[in-house]
């Protein structure tokens, strides 16, 4: 049985507990009570016995015909049966005695000069045998008590005792339900914040209350994590940026030498002329990283940066692709809007926005010769913006990962072309998602990968 | 040939612009402090100035300030960070342009020739706003007694362009292209900050204008 | 997870235990060994002078399914008196007896008002004649009481003589004469040989 929640498991751990603790004293103190009454019946039993011996050896003594009535009288008064044998022979027996309850055994016994008592079950009735020899008188004297009223007591304790127990495990459970609530509530409650942590609201933490010691050390000790691990990604992010920051000054002076150098190319060999260009090319690359490592090092400090404002989406997708197109000095796609898309205003921080089509334009060039168009539809309730283009488009399996960070899919290894960053969609996504929407790829009318972008659309009575 | 006035304290990044501009055949001076740069422009008055915000002593914005107090020639700041804050700030000092390091040198260089050869549009008849008599022909603006108000050939261009265009709106990306002359990924909050400079000057209130008009989601149009 | 099995089994034990209401049936006999009280072990009865009562087995005379006299024995305290004898006589058959055709030719209503032995003679006084019986049950009745007098230990040696209500009366013998006196010999026609 391996239970896998905690709370089932507290559950029946107290269940069965309280069922067994309580069982067991019941049972226990059942049987002690039992061996007690029957030992003091016994006792009662056995002088009652005495007793009886003493009168039948008196009257054996003094009028032996008076024997019977005795015997009567006896079982009147005690309602047990006594039976009086001599020479193996039964000399007289109340009315009622049962010669078959005194067993072979009993009587050798008090033949033996041995006060004997022996307890036996006849047709489902007790009875107490006590056998008492009274050799003064030459005579074994045997009587017989019934037990059926001390059974009849116990058997009212055995149901009485079973319903405590019942009562107890009862208790314990309920018990057990209010221990479990309130021991898991505290992880329940870690769990959920867990969550949130990891969904990103790094501000979440644990309340402090007046709680057990244990939760209270528990949540002391997860805010001082959560803290320490929110400093340590600040310390991170702070990191990239200040890299990024200390490294601008030395790339100036490269790029404005390169510069420099390029003005004077003639001046130079075939050798230093090849080698200034590779010199460049690298040099745009590593500008081009330097920036985006400081734009997804602000991405990653927060979106507090963000200057969000209501713009009519077709008018800033139309610039934004025209600005992007010539910032990289590549062909312009044309934009379409589909039928039935009219005045579309979206919410987003303008410059990130064009800087978001312009990483995917630039991203099209660099691997499918281009984007073929820039078409803007409805979907599902949103606005959606899709950059197709006709190259081979994104495998299957990469089209969650081509979004990740320094992500190297199949067609950036198969192209001998200029590499990008490597954080150009990875950009495109934290943007797109701070503005609240999301992107994905698939195919593209052409064949080749489809970029799109969905928005949610604002009222125009918002604008 | 048109001076200019570098001021950098990192001495590589000055040593390269001076051979850049050199080399485009642009006279150089420069200086690795504010209060140089300032001495140095009012003795050589520059007709163009590059300035880092990030100076010791005397701060990049202080002498942009100083700089346009006395001239209205075209001053780029250069910054390490773009924070919206910075670039207000410097464009609030009185610059016309800023770019961020690292800057792509040809970039740098196009926009300082783009503002050297910024000419109000000529075609553009006077026209009044208010107590302001703006004159496109000669650069002026005047008030009603005459005395003439300081713009920046930037806040000229801009006040002009959108006149001309007899209360059409024009979107931010328009006015970066005709008075910045971009033809690529400009900065809007450029336009914005001019903008709102303008309404400082020719506005009776500022906060409340009643000529220079934002077209929400669209642009700005004035109106006269 | 064998702990749990551990402890249901221990409960399941218990619950059984308890299952029981008395110890289990048929135990052996168990001796008591505490003290003993009125000195009930004693050879002897206490408070009295050396009292003590033995018994001893005498005969009496019943008759059987051929309708014989026949002898069977009965207990009796000793030394065994002529009283008690056919006290024990007058009870009649033992079931058992009974069962194997054994009768009494006393009357049910037999009364034995005083039966002593002296000088060797022994003298039953009865409370009704026996003469209201048939010839032959009269003959074997008191050929009953006669043998069972005049069984060795009770001391009757030379005879019994028969009173009804204190008036001696001449007993029927089975020859037919009759006699104040009788004894065994009279009656030994009417014994099963």
């Amino acid at each position: 049985m391996h239970l896998r929640s905690l709370r089932l498991r507290l559950l029946v751990t107290f269940g069965l507990g309280a069922l067994i603790l309580s069982s067991m004293f019941a049972s226990v103190t059942y049987l002690g009570v039992r061996h007690v009454l029957i030992k003091n019946q016994q006792q009662t039993d056995l002088r009652q016995s005495y007793l009886n011996a003493a009168l039948i050896r008196s009257t054996l003594y003094t009028s032996p015909p008076d024997l019977d009535s005795l015997l009567n009288s006896i079982q009147h008064a005690t309602s047990s049966n006594v039976l009086v044998q001599t020479h193996h022979q039964w000399l007289s027996e109340s009315p009622g005695a049962t010669t078959g309850d005194v067993s072979t055994a009993i009587i050798t016994s008090v033949d033996n000069g041995k006060i004997t008592e022996q307890t036996m079950n006849v047709d489902h009735r007790i009875i107490f045998v006590v056998g008492v020899p009274i050799p003064a008188v030459e005579t074994q004297v045997f009587e017989i008590f019934q037990l059926a009223n001390l059974e009849n007591n116990l058997r009212v304790l055995l149901q009485l005792m079973g319903v405590g127990a019942l009562l107890t495990s009862l208790i314990g459970i309920s018990g057990g339900l209010w221990v479990t609530r309130r021991a898991v509530r505290p992880l329940v409650e870690v769990s959920q914040a867990a969550a949130l942590i990891a969904q990103g609201k790094l501000s979440t933490r644990l309340v402090v209350t007046r709680a057990d010691e244990e939760v209270q050390q528990l949540t002391e000790s997860f805010n001082a994590m959560v803290s320490q691990l929110v400093e340590r990604l600040e310390r991170d992010a702070r990191f990239a940026s200040d890299v990024s920051h200390e490294l601008r000054s030395p790339l100036t002076t490269l790029a404005t030498t390169a510069s420099v150098l390029e003005q004077h190319r003639d001046e130079l060999s075939p050798a230093g002329q090849e080698s200034l260009d590779l010199l460049q090319a690298d040099l745009s690359i590593f500008q081009a990283l330097v920036e985006d490592l400081l734009e997804m090092a602000r991405s990653d400090a927060g979106a507090s940066q963000l200057v969000m404002e209501t713009v009519p989406a077709l008018e800033l997708v139309r610039q934004s692709v025209r600005s992007g197109a010539r910032r990289h000095g590549i062909q312009e796609p044309s934009v379409e809007v589909a039928e039935g898309v009219e005045q579309p205003w979206v919410r987003v921080d303008r410059r990130r926005f064009e800087r978001v089509i312009t990483n995917l334009i630039d991203n099209a060039h660099r691997y499918a010769d281009g984007a073929v168009a820039v078409r803007i539809t409805h979907q599902d309730g949103l606005l959606a913006i899709n950059i197709d283009d006709a190259g081979e488009g994104v495998a299957l399996e990469e089209r969650e990962q081509v979004f990740n960070r320094f992500f190297r899919g199949r067609a950036a290894n198969d192209r001998g072309i200029a590499r990008g960053t490597g954080l150009g969609l990875a950009l495109v996504r934290d943007h797109v998602q701070a503005f609240g929407g999301t992107i994905s790829v698939t195919e593209s009318p052409e064949g080749g990968a489809r970029f799109q972008i969905l928005l949610p659309l604002i009222a125009a009575a918002h604008a | 040939m048109p001076r200019i006035l570098i001021v950098e304290d990192d001495d590589h990044i000055r040593t390269a612009l001076r051979l850049m501009f050199e080399g485009q055949g642009f006279d150089v001076d420069d200086a690795s402090t504010g209060e140089a740069g300032v001495a140095l422009f009012d003795r050589m008055a520059s007709d163009v100035a590059i300035i880092d915000i990030m100076l010791p002593g005397m701060t990049g914005f202080a002498a942009c300030q100083a700089l346009r107090n006395s001239s209205d020639v075209p001053i780029v700041i250069v910054s390490a960070r773009d924070e919206t804050a910075d670039v207000v700030l410097g464009l609030e000092s009185g610059a016309d342009d800023y770019v961020t390091k690292p800057f792509v040198p040809e970039e740098l260089l196009a926009r300082v020739k783009a503002h050297l050869r910024r000419r109000p549009e000529k075609s553009t008849n006077a026209f009044t706003l208010g107590d302001l008599h703006v004159v496109p022909d000669e650069g002026v603006v005047r008030h009603g007694n005459g005395a003439e108000l300081h713009l920046t050939s930037t806040e000229f261009r801009l006040l002009t362009d959108l006149a001309s265009t007899n209360g059409k709106v024009l979107s931010r990306e328009d006015l970066l292209e005709r008075v910045w002359g971009y033809d690529y990924f400009g900065d809007s909050r450029l336009v914005d900050v001019h903008i709102r400079r303008l309404r400082t000057k020719i506005e009776p209130d500022p906060a409340n204008p009643t000529y220079l008009i934002t077209v929400r989601g669209a642009g700005y149009k004035l109106v006269h | 997870m064998k702990r749990l099995n551990a402890l249901l089994l221990l409960m399941l034990g218990a619950v059984l235990l308890a299952g029981c209401t008395l110890v289990p049936t048929a135990n052996s006999p168990t001796i008591v060994t505490k003290k003993i009280p009125f000195g009930l072990l004693g050879q002897t009865i206490p408070g009295t002078n050396n009292g003590r009562v033995r018994f001893v087995t005498q005969a009496v005379y019943i008759v059987d399914a051929t309708g014989h006299l026949a002898a069977t024995s009965r207990i009796v305290p000793s030394p065994p008196t002529l009283l008690s004898v056919l006290r024990e006589l007058i009870l009649g058959p033992t079931s058992i007896e009974t069962f194997a055709g054994y009768t009494s030719d006393l009357p049910k209503n037999f009364v034995i008002v005083d039966a002593v032995v002296k000088d060797k003679i022994g003298y039953i006084d009865i409370a009704t004649p026996l003469s209201s019986l048939s010839r032959s049950r009269q003959v074997l009745a008191v050929g009953q009481l006669v043998l069972t007098a005049q069984a060795p230990g009770v001391g009757a040696t030379t005879g019994v003589q028969i009173s009804v209500a204190g008036v001696l009366q001449e007993t029927l013998l089975p020859d037919g004469r009759t006699s104040e006196l009788v004894t065994a010999n009279d009656f030994s026609s009417l014994l099963n040989h």
